[in-house]
């Protein structure tokens, strides 16, 4: 249906309505969706009934790269009570006819305002471009707690409007680490709301937790209540104790009428019969299959997280204005590299030896293009182990002298030490071959493009700005 | 010690002066029922099965390739209550087992400990096929038969929670149902593990080396073999179902082998098949234990299934010289021996002091006798046999003293008050309907 709608539908001018110097943008049904073109107006009015392609129309706008894009301020052209949360939560409101115009002008303004405040920083990592994505439309939106909504829809049973609709259905719990960050930031508080489990394969929080047979996990079995006969130690399930004749219950083995529970007979145990394979059982394993990957999980393998409130701190709300760019941490560890800090002492001390005469050094970089929506195709961690075979991939390609760090999640930064310019050149183009290659063979399906340069050291050179020079353009971009 | 010396020497003269008659007069309890059947019988019987074990070698051979052969499923089951420190160990003891095509099958009696934690555990792990849990404690009987409900192999070995096993037992349990159809059960062989740990587990020791395990080879060769242990026992199972399991105890193992006995069947005792257990290592525990076992004489020999002595339409003449053996040298002995004891008392009452050191010389020479000459019989035993020598002298007092005089008690407390009725060894919910339906 919104794949219809986006194939075959046709752009119509006079959608675009001037009032009080705002430009407003109606999208209604039969308009071919093209966000990029939203930049030229002030705000964005749906005027479209059905739910999922209200939906699905938000969610281009709020994913959209550009800022001035995805902080636009939307309304509904409309005043059908939608039940989805992406609608609800991500619209800044609903006017029932363009004469209304008025009632939401105050709000508009108030959100370009704000919008007008903050700053784009140049991020390139993806966390950091998510977290600067989830505090501006809070911020923008007078908005101070990130509350999580009990969402169908949602890979992991809650949602988190601002920041998971970043995230593909499969991936969703990787708000969850974004979150956990930007907490450790200091840019949120957060309150215990929750917990979730999730696929132990997918990361997919549909669960249908079923008591199945412990030996062929099949949940169809029949239950048999064990009948035990004090004189004679006969056991058996209560048909055995039953006749065709009346309803009394008679000893197979002894043929004593059973009369009285707990006086001459009682019910110990219960007994399951597994109607696919004949197992029986008493206890029932419970385990949860995922509905998205169909993998049975055993409950204690599933994996945990908690659900938290988050309210923006005083912190947050200055990075909201002026950007959050600090680096993914996590891989500052990772085998084969040195952290940024130290990356930037060692190439200090490489300035310093370019004074001997004939010593030469290059610094260049491997970048993953457009973090945000790779990290959305493939995963969070997909992603960084992506990154961490391009590291080992890079290691074996440089001299062993060479050193090589994280500038974010999706940049590498690494030295050539004693290397002639040309050389490191030709080192470099063979790398970016390499990695496009490692990439083809490894996503097979996605597309995912490589970034390459290298800069020469000199005497002069200062580290920041050798490395703010050379990674500058990928900020640009 | 001179006093001692004295004595020995005055009794040495004694021996020498009296005639074989008078021998004979005096100790005639000792040659017509106990060395006759205990030294004559058993070494004569011994004899002829270690000569057809040789003889008929290729019969077990093929026996036991018929059986690798059909590989049949084998249903281990272990009913017990608050045995969950031992099950672990049993496992292991199990996963060692040559014979692998085997269920397990445990059923927690109402344990009020850990049982149903460890049990549970052990089968997430893998150690355990099947474990039933009853919640209200119903009696060995009625474990045994709820893992009879949902065992599924042609044969079902009954083993008790605190035992091991040797690495071929299972596989050597099977065996003698592939020798001959009219096997229906086998009694495995049971040994002390912890011979070593008091006078009262040496001395049981022993017993189960000579009297027990001896005895039941004998038992076994004459047809007459009538107890297949509960701590390491197999059955087959559609046997077991047509006497629909096991009837309540105390003595249960015993009244099955009984009720398998009526159907015809052979009942085999397999000494190859060994089973290692803890005994009581007091008299005070062992006096307890051996009173619940004695009485279960009584409560099925002599009431229960009593219809062996009579003719009938299912009479057999072995179940009948089993019973009347047991009878006879367990029931009729003992209160024989009071007599003999009167008759000493009464007429040698000179010569008592002569006729005690004579049945302390004759019982523990025969017994050094039985354990040397016994010992070539034994194709495996799990302690050295100069280990007893010094205990040898105490097995006259345990067995012609000690075990007679609880033995006794335990006849009496039966006999007259039906004192196994009251056992707390099982629920008294099933004791009293069963006292009512007199079973």
């Amino acid at each position: 249906m919104v794949e219809d709608f986006e194939k075959n539908q046709i752009i119509v001018d006079k959608n675009v309505v001037t009032y009080h110097s705002l430009k407003y943008f109606i999208v209604e049904l039969n308009d071919k969706l093209r966000p990029d073109l939203f930049i030229k107006y002030d705000v964005i009015l749906i005027d479209i009934k059905e739910e999922e392609l209200v939906s699905y129309v938000v969610k281009q706008i709020r994913t959209h790269l550009n800022p001035r894009i995805y902080l636009m301020p939307i309304f509904l052209l409309s005043t059908t009570d939608f039940h989805e949360v992406v609608i609800n939560e991500l619209t800044d409101g609903a006017l029932p006819s363009i004469n209304h115009l008025d009632s939401i002008e105050t709000k508009v303004l108030d959100i370009q305002a704000n919008i007008e405040r903050i700053n784009h920083p140049k991020v390139l990592s993806f966390e950091a471009q998510m977290i600067n994505r989830t505090l501006n439309l809070m911020y923008t939106r007078n908005k101070k707690v990130l509350n999580p909504l009990p969402y169908f829809h949602s890979g992991i049973g809650y949602y988190y409007p601002e920041l998971s609709i970043n995230f593909n259905h499969r991936d969703e719990n990787g708000a969850l680490k974004i979150l956990d960050m930007a907490e450790q930031e200091g840019l949120f508080q957060s309150e215990f709301y929750e917990r979730v489990y999730v696929c132990n394969s997918c990361n997919g929080g549909f669960l249908n937790y079923r008591e199945v047979c412990p030996k062929c996990n099949s949940s169809d079995s029949v239950s048999q209540d064990l009948v035990h006969h004090f004189p004679c130690a006969y056991v058996g399930p209560i048909e055995d104790f039953q006749n065709t004749i009346d309803d009394q219950l008679d000893c197979p083995k002894c043929n004593k009428t059973l009369r009285h529970i707990g006086v001459d007979y009682d019910k110990p145990s219960v007994l399951y019969t597994c109607n696919s394979c004949h197992h029986r059982f008493q206890d029932y394993y419970t385990k949860a299959k995922c509905t998205t990957c169909s993998t049975e999980n055993d409950v204690e393998h599933l994996v945990p997280f908690s659900i938290k409130r988050y309210i923006m701190t005083k912190k947050g709300e200055n990075v909201a204005i002026n950007g959050y760019i600090n680096i993914e941490k996590q891989l500052e560890t990772l085998s084969g590299t040195v952290t940024i800090d130290i990356f930037k002492v060692l190439l200090q001390y490489e300035i310093q030896r370019l004074h001997n005469i004939g010593y030469s050094s290059n610094i260049g970089y491997v970048h993953l293009e457009h973090a945000a929506v790779v990290a959305g195709i493939l995963g969070l961690e997909k992603q960084k182990s992506l990154m961490n075979d391009l590291v080992q991939m890079l290691r074996s390609n440089l001299n062993p002298s060479d050193f090589v760090s994280f500038y974010n999640s999706s940049t590498i930064l690494f030295s050539f030490v004693n290397t002639e310019f040309k050389d490191a050149q030709g080192i470099i183009s063979e790398m970016k071959e390499l990695s496009e290659r490692l990439l083809t063979k490894s996503f097979e399906k996605v597309r995912i493009e490589i970034r390459t340069d290298v800069t020469a050291l000199n005497v002069s050179s200062k580290v920041e700005t050798a490395i703010n020079h050379m990674v500058f353009p990928l900020a640009k971009m | 010690m001179d006093i001692f010396g004295e004595e020995i020497h005055e009794f040495i003269l004694y021996l020498s002066s009296v005639g074989f008659s008078k021998l004979l007069r005096v100790f005639w309890f000792f040659f017509f029922f106990e060395f006759f059947r205990y030294v004559l019988v058993d070494l004569i019987t011994l004899t002829f099965i270690k000569w057809d074990r040789d003889r008929n070698h290729y019969k077990y051979v093929d026996a036991k390739r018929r059986m690798w052969l059909e590989l049949p499923l084998v249903s281990i089951i272990v009913p017990g209550k608050n045995e969950g420190k031992h099950i672990y160990k049993l496992t292991t003891s199990l996963k060692e087992q040559t014979y692998k095509n085997y269920e397990l099958i445990i059923v927690d009696d109402g344990s009020d400990d850990d049982t149903e934690i460890i049990c549970k555990s052990l089968k997430k792990n893998g150690l355990i096929d099947y474990f039933i849990r009853n919640e209200v404690r119903g009696g060995k009987a009625s474990g045994a038969n709820t893992a009879l409900r949902i065992a599924k192999g042609k044969y079902v070995v009954h083993l008790d929670a605190d035992c091991s096993y040797d690495f071929d037992a299972i596989e050597n349990i099977i065996v003698p149902f592939y020798e001959s159809p009219r096997v229906g059960a086998v009694g495995g062989n049971v040994m002390v593990r912890n011979y070593k740990e008091s006078i009262a587990t040496t001395l049981q020791s022993f017993e189960y080396t000579d009297a027990i395990s001896i005895g039941r080879m004998v038992a076994s060769y004459l047809g007459i073999y009538r107890v297949v242990s509960g701590a390491f026992g197999a059955f087959r199972m559609d046997l077991l179902q047509r006497v629909q399991g096991w009837d309540i105890g105390p003595g249960l193992d015993g009244d099955i082998t009984v009720k398998f006995r009526k159907l015809g069947y052979k009942i085999k005792f397999e000494d190859r098949a060994v089973c290692q257990t803890s005994v009581p290592n007091t008299f005070r525990k062992l006096t307890k234990q051996r009173l619940r076992w004695d009485k279960s004489l009584i409560r099925f020999r002599l009431r229960k299934h009593s219809d062996v002595f009579f003719p009938s339409q299912n009479f057999s003449l072995t179940n009948f010289i089993s019973f009347m053996e047991n009878i006879t040298y367990t029931l009729v002995l003992n209160i024989k021996w009071y007599i003999y004891a009167a008759d000493m008392l009464f007429n040698f009452a000179s010569l008592l002091p002569f006729i005690i050191l004579m049945n302390m010389f004759l019982y523990t020479t025969t017994n050094m006798f039985k354990l040397l000459v016994f010992n070539i019989f034994r194709e495996r035993t799990n302690a050295p046999f100069s280990y007893f020598i010094p205990y040898v002298p105490l097995m006259v007092f345990y067995h012609g003293y000690y075990l007679r005089f609880v033995r006794t008690i335990a006849y009496i407390k039966e006999f007259f008050f039906k004192e196994s009725y009251k056992d707390p060894w099982n629920p008294e919910k099933t004791s009293v309907k069963a006292l009512e339906i007199g079973i």
